[in-house]
């Protein structure tokens, strides 16, 4: 009897299994997928269903298993997408029905070429029909206030007039490509917020007035590009080009599209273009798609180095340790055109575009890491080669020069007031160190311009071009050597990138190790006793460049030779005090007239350390004490200001503050030593210029003989007058220089006599 | 009458005890889960297999041809167009969408055409079809990109240059289809406006996994083994004949003896 009742048990349980489900009935699936464009997580699904059996999310897609049977039908719900449903009459048995997960709202791809002063709509596009009566509100979350807003249709659309492009970009070149930066473009941020069963929804919707340019030549297809010519025209296109190619700039087809305030162009094929104006005038542009690019710049014969020291540069690996590391919030959506190649939004072949081919979603990205994303990705994530040199073929050698302007990193690096980098760095005299056209050829360009401090002569501007300034790259070596990257690895991109730059022989044992920072503004504030003068041999392009950069480069200049110590310490046997004089120097430097070259250039770093000086009747060193060597830093120690109001980058400004000197000083300055090296300076060179008006000693001749005991006393006082801040770098020592000087030239210089 | 009555109650309330003992509302929600592979342990007993074309072969030098045919399973739906592939081999053998790793072919016609087809790595390659097994020879580091991973579908090797290129030579032996089948179809790579891989319907196109009598049945350097054109094991290293010493190359691997 008992072993009846246990077999009628089993049997209703096993009964029961098979009516729950729990048989071997087979499982039908629903896979849903979902356009990346609608930014929705599929992470945030619920499934309803009385028969699903599991849910699974792998790779941007939703797997529903279901058992059999008429209580098969589900409803999937996802935040920001219309509810899904699904019918058991769809279903069958081991099958695999296919569905697409609609946003509740589809305001299309960002808007990144709007165009300047150019109106603009964003449409919520509803996807069922709950949404096409539920209203939508919008903010304005990012970028400059838009004019002519106007927000209808239940707020499911908008519309507004990007400024113009005087506004947001400004000046213009003569003739050329026109750079935008990333702030330039006037990107905005909408925000559009609806209620939908009782949840707020938010979606962030970006439109710009145009694509951000780095005013190279290698552009990418299918981008608005700005520029400036008289009556540009298309002379020539590549096979597969729609371009209108014009004989004559009067024809009435110009793919070319003026405009009041600046024409533009859309190179809308891989290939060459050259535009020309009716001046002559031409300009070429090599036309590329990002994911169509080799990178195989790293060939033996070519940038192998670069290449090697690059996969492991911080630039290069931002995306990877964003998405395998700690970034939280929204990344990568919030960082994709900067932690990536390419500008999303536009089918330029970039990261985005191709993301979308795999229909991976943002969301979908921080799931994947990035190890596990498709290879055409990797190739597109992080800041690698194509994201500061551009897509296509290698431009041309008159067009590389513009690699070397601040245009370049701006496109991510000037996105005021979050990254305020460029526009600090505007704000300095660095960038308009170049401003005085003379400044740009010679020995002035070693230290006045970008291509003259690295040693690239290949790299010079063309007659005409625009100032450039110290730029990003003087500073910054964003192909550092394999032994820099490693030395950084885990650092900031800061630190990581900072242009290990040899310390002067001037200030050889004076500089702490706490100064690292500061090391790359030493050779050019510091005084060079071989290579000092605008008439003297140095050139920029030959052993000067101060960075040895060029040896990065493939040239064959080492960093030994191209070092400015390289005058000085090959002084050899000379003691380390005699070899740092002017005087000793210019006896052992015999390719150098003893009269040449001699007067000393921006010595605030020479004051800083408490070198430089000379004795004047002896020739022997004059060193003092450097009080502020202790400052952590460095120079950028102290000269870390710039404007107010920026997130990151405002010391890029390099304006000294004088908020800690108060805790040593109790003056901050003492006007009267600047004064009296003036006064010294007229006196000796029959000047009376006020202060304003009297230039650097280093532009002017006649030059100083430090060979004679009157020479040297002026070059002690050059070293002063030189460094307009003498007085607060190292008062002690400026003292102690000008004490020197005057015991010479005081009573010369009373008798009106000049330096020869 | 009453018998009638007590059977209906009996029905109602076996359903009752059914959906309470079930446990199930109407409506309720699973937990979501977050899967890239699924694991097929019993797909094979041994190992090295692979999947070639649409089929799943293992070799072994127990058999006859050194190659025969095992069941391959995989999921019961499908992520992608793709298919699956499995990856791994023996109790590590998983598989993954194809759609991970390539996007799906876009179809115009006759021809379909793979934006971005399948690479050994992140690289720079070149690549060619081979009777619907794909060879690549190359896999210089890409500039700018840090280290990834290789692509788990690529059997890869150093390849054997006379001429002291320090090249890998990698092989597919299941490239991706527009079905998934690699029969019927002929496809190439073209790397003249970006790399895409096209693949156009053609009945005459000798494929691996072609049924099969004997070897002469099958392309140059197949075998016929359970009754189907299989390659033998894969030990890339060529790209051309040059590369071998005194055999010729066939699908990336230096096979037999010219002579």
């Amino acid at each position: 009897m008992t072993r009846a009742w246990q077999l009628v048990v089993l049997g209703f349980l096993g009964a029961l299994h098979v009516a729950c489900g729990g048989g071997t009935a087979p499982s039908s699936y629903v896979v849903i997928d979902a356009a990346p464009e609608g930014a929705l997580d599929l992470a945030t699904a619920k499934v309803d269903g009385a028969s699903v059996r599991a849910v699974t999310l792998s790779d941007g897609k939703l797997v529903v298993e279901q058992s059999g049977g008429e209580d098969a039908s589900l409803t999937i719900r996802v935040d920001g997408a219309c509810p899904l449903h699904v019918d058991a009459k769809d279903l069958s048995p081991a099958g695999t029905v296919r569905r697409h997960l609609a946003p509740f709202f589809d305001f299309g791809k960002p808007r990144m070429d709007v165009g300047f002063g150019k109106a603009f709509e964003l449409v919520a596009r509803p996807g069922c029909a709950d949404a096409e009566h539920t209203r939508v509100t919008w903010n304005q979350t990012g970028g400059r206030a838009l004019d002519g807003l106007v927000i209808d249709h239940e707020g499911r659309r908008l519309t507004a007039t990007m400024p113009s492009f005087a506004t947001l970009v400004g000046g213009k070149p003569d003739f050329g490509l026109v750079p935008v930066s990333a702030g330039a473009r006037g990107e905005v941020e909408l925000t559009a917020t609806w209620m939908y069963q009782g949840r707020t929804v938010t979606r962030a919707v970006r439109a710009s007035a145009a694509a951000r340019a780095r005013g190279l030549p290698n552009v990418a297809v299918n981008t608005r590009l700005y520029v400036v010519g008289d009556e540009l025209h298309v002379q020539s296109a590549p096979d597969g080009s729609h371009a209108a190619v014009q004989a004559e700039p009067d024809d009435s087809h110009a793919k070319v599209e003026a405009a009041p305030d600046v024409a533009s162009f859309v190179p809308d094929a891989p290939g060459v273009f050259t535009l020309a104006d009716r001046h002559g005038r031409t300009l070429r542009l090599f036309a590329g798609r990002y994911e169509d690019t080799p990178l195989d710049c790293g060939r033996s014969d070519c940038h192998a180095e670069i290449a090697v020291s690059a996969r492991s540069n911080p630039m290069t690996t931002i995306l990877q340790r964003g998405l395998d590391g700690p970034f939280a919030g929204d990344y990568p959506s919030c960082a994709l055109e900067c932690h990536a190649v390419g500008e999303p939004g536009l089918d330029d072949g970039g990261f985005v575009s191709v993301a979308a081919r795999f229909g991976l979603a943002p969301a979908d990205l921080r799931r994947t890491g990035f190890h596990d994303l498709p290879a055409p990705l990797r190739r597109l994530g992080g800041v690698g080669c194509l994201a500061c040199h551009g897509p296509g073929t290698i431009a041309e050698p008159g067009g590389r020069d513009a690699l070397l302007r601040a245009d370049v990193c701006a496109t991510c690096h000037d996105a005021p007031p979050r990254y305020g980098h460029v526009v600090a760095w505007k704000s300095s005299r660095m960038a308009h160190s170049d401003a005085d056209p003379r400044t740009r050829d010679g020995a002035c360009a070693r230290c006045h311009t970008t291509w003259g401090f690295l040693g690239e002569r290949a790299r010079k501007p063309p007659e005409g071009a625009a100032p450039s300034g110290i730029a990003c790259a003087a500073c910054h070596s964003v192909h550092p050597t394999k032994a820099e990257t490693e030395s950084v690895i885990g650092a900031t991109c800061a630190a990581a990138l900072r242009r290990e730059t040899p310390i002067p022989a001037l200030l050889e044992g004076a500089v702490p190790a706490s100064a690292d920072k500061s090391r790359t503004c030493l050779s050019c504030h510091t005084p060079d006793p071989a290579n000092a003068s605008p008439t003297g041999s140095a050139s920029p392009t030959g052993s000067a460049a101060p960075t040895g950069s060029a040896a990065s480069t493939g040239s064959a200049a080492s960093t030994a030779s191209a070092s400015p110590t390289a005058g000085a310490s090959s002084t050899a046997g000379a003691s380390s005090t005699a070899g740092r004089s002017p005087a000793a120097s210019a006896s052992s430097t015999t390719s150098a007239s003893p009269t040449a070259g001699r007067s000393p250039a921006a010595s605030a770093a020479a004051l800083w350390a408490g070198r430089g000086g000379v004795e004047p009747g002896t020739g022997a060193a004059l060193d003092g004490g450097s009080p502020h060597g202790a400052v952590a830093g460095g120079c950028v120690g102290c000269h870390a200001s710039g404007p107010t109001g920026l997130g990151r980058g405002s010391g890029h400004g390099f304006a000294a503050s004088s908020d800690g000197c108060a805790t040593c000083h109790a003056a901050k300055s003492d006007p009267s030593l600047r004064a009296r090296a003036l006064g010294l300076w007229a006196a000796a060179f029959h000047s009376n210029l006020p202060e304003s008006a009297t230039p650097p000693p280093h532009t002017m001749p006649p030059e100083i003989d430090t060979t004679t005991a009157r020479g040297r006393a002026l070059w002690d006082v050059a070293l002063v007058v030189e460094d307009p801040a003498a007085d607060r770098h190292n008062a002690p020592y400026a003292r102690a220089l000008l004490d020197a000087a005057e015991r010479v030239l005081s009573p010369r210089t009373r008798a009106g006599k000049g330096n020869r | 009458m009453t018998l009638s009555v007590l059977r209906q109650s009996f029905h109602v309330v076996m359903a009752l005890v059914v959906l309470t003992a079930c446990g199930r509302a109407p409506e309720r929600v699973l937990p979501l889960a977050i899967q890239t592979a699924w694991p097929m342990p019993d797909v094979e007993e041994r190992a090295p297999c692979a999947d070639v074309g649409d089929l799943r072969a293992c070799w072994s030098a127990s058999d006859a041809a050194g190659v025969h045919i095992v069941t391959r399973r995989t999921p019961p739906f499908a992520l992608s167009s793709l298919g699956f592939r499995i990856i791994g081999t023996g109790k590590t053998a998983r598989a993954v969408d194809r759609g991970r790793a390539a996007p799906e072919f876009v179809c115009d016609g006759d021809v379909c055409r793979q934006a971005h087809p399948r690479l050994p790595d992140d690289g720079e390659w070149e690549c060619a079809d081979f009777a619907a097994i794909v060879v690549c020879h190359g896999g210089a580091a890409p500039a700018g990109v840090p280290p990834g991973a290789s692509d788990a579908g690529y059997v890869c090797g150093p390849r054997h240059s006379r001429d002291g290129k320090a090249e890998r030579v990698c092989v597919d032996l299941s490239p991706d289809t527009p079905k998934g089948i690699a029969r019927g179809e002929r496809c190439r790579f073209d790397a003249e406006n970006g790399l895409v891989r096209d693949c156009r319907k053609d009945g005459t196109a000798q494929s691996v996994t072609d049924p099969c009598r004997t070897a002469t049945d099958c392309a140059s350097g197949l075998v016929c083994a359970s009754g189907r054109c299989l390659p033998p094991l894969p030990a890339p290293s060529c790209w051309a004949d040059n590369d071998c010493d005194k055999s010729s190359c066939r699908f990336g691997s230096c096979v037999g003896d010219p002579t």
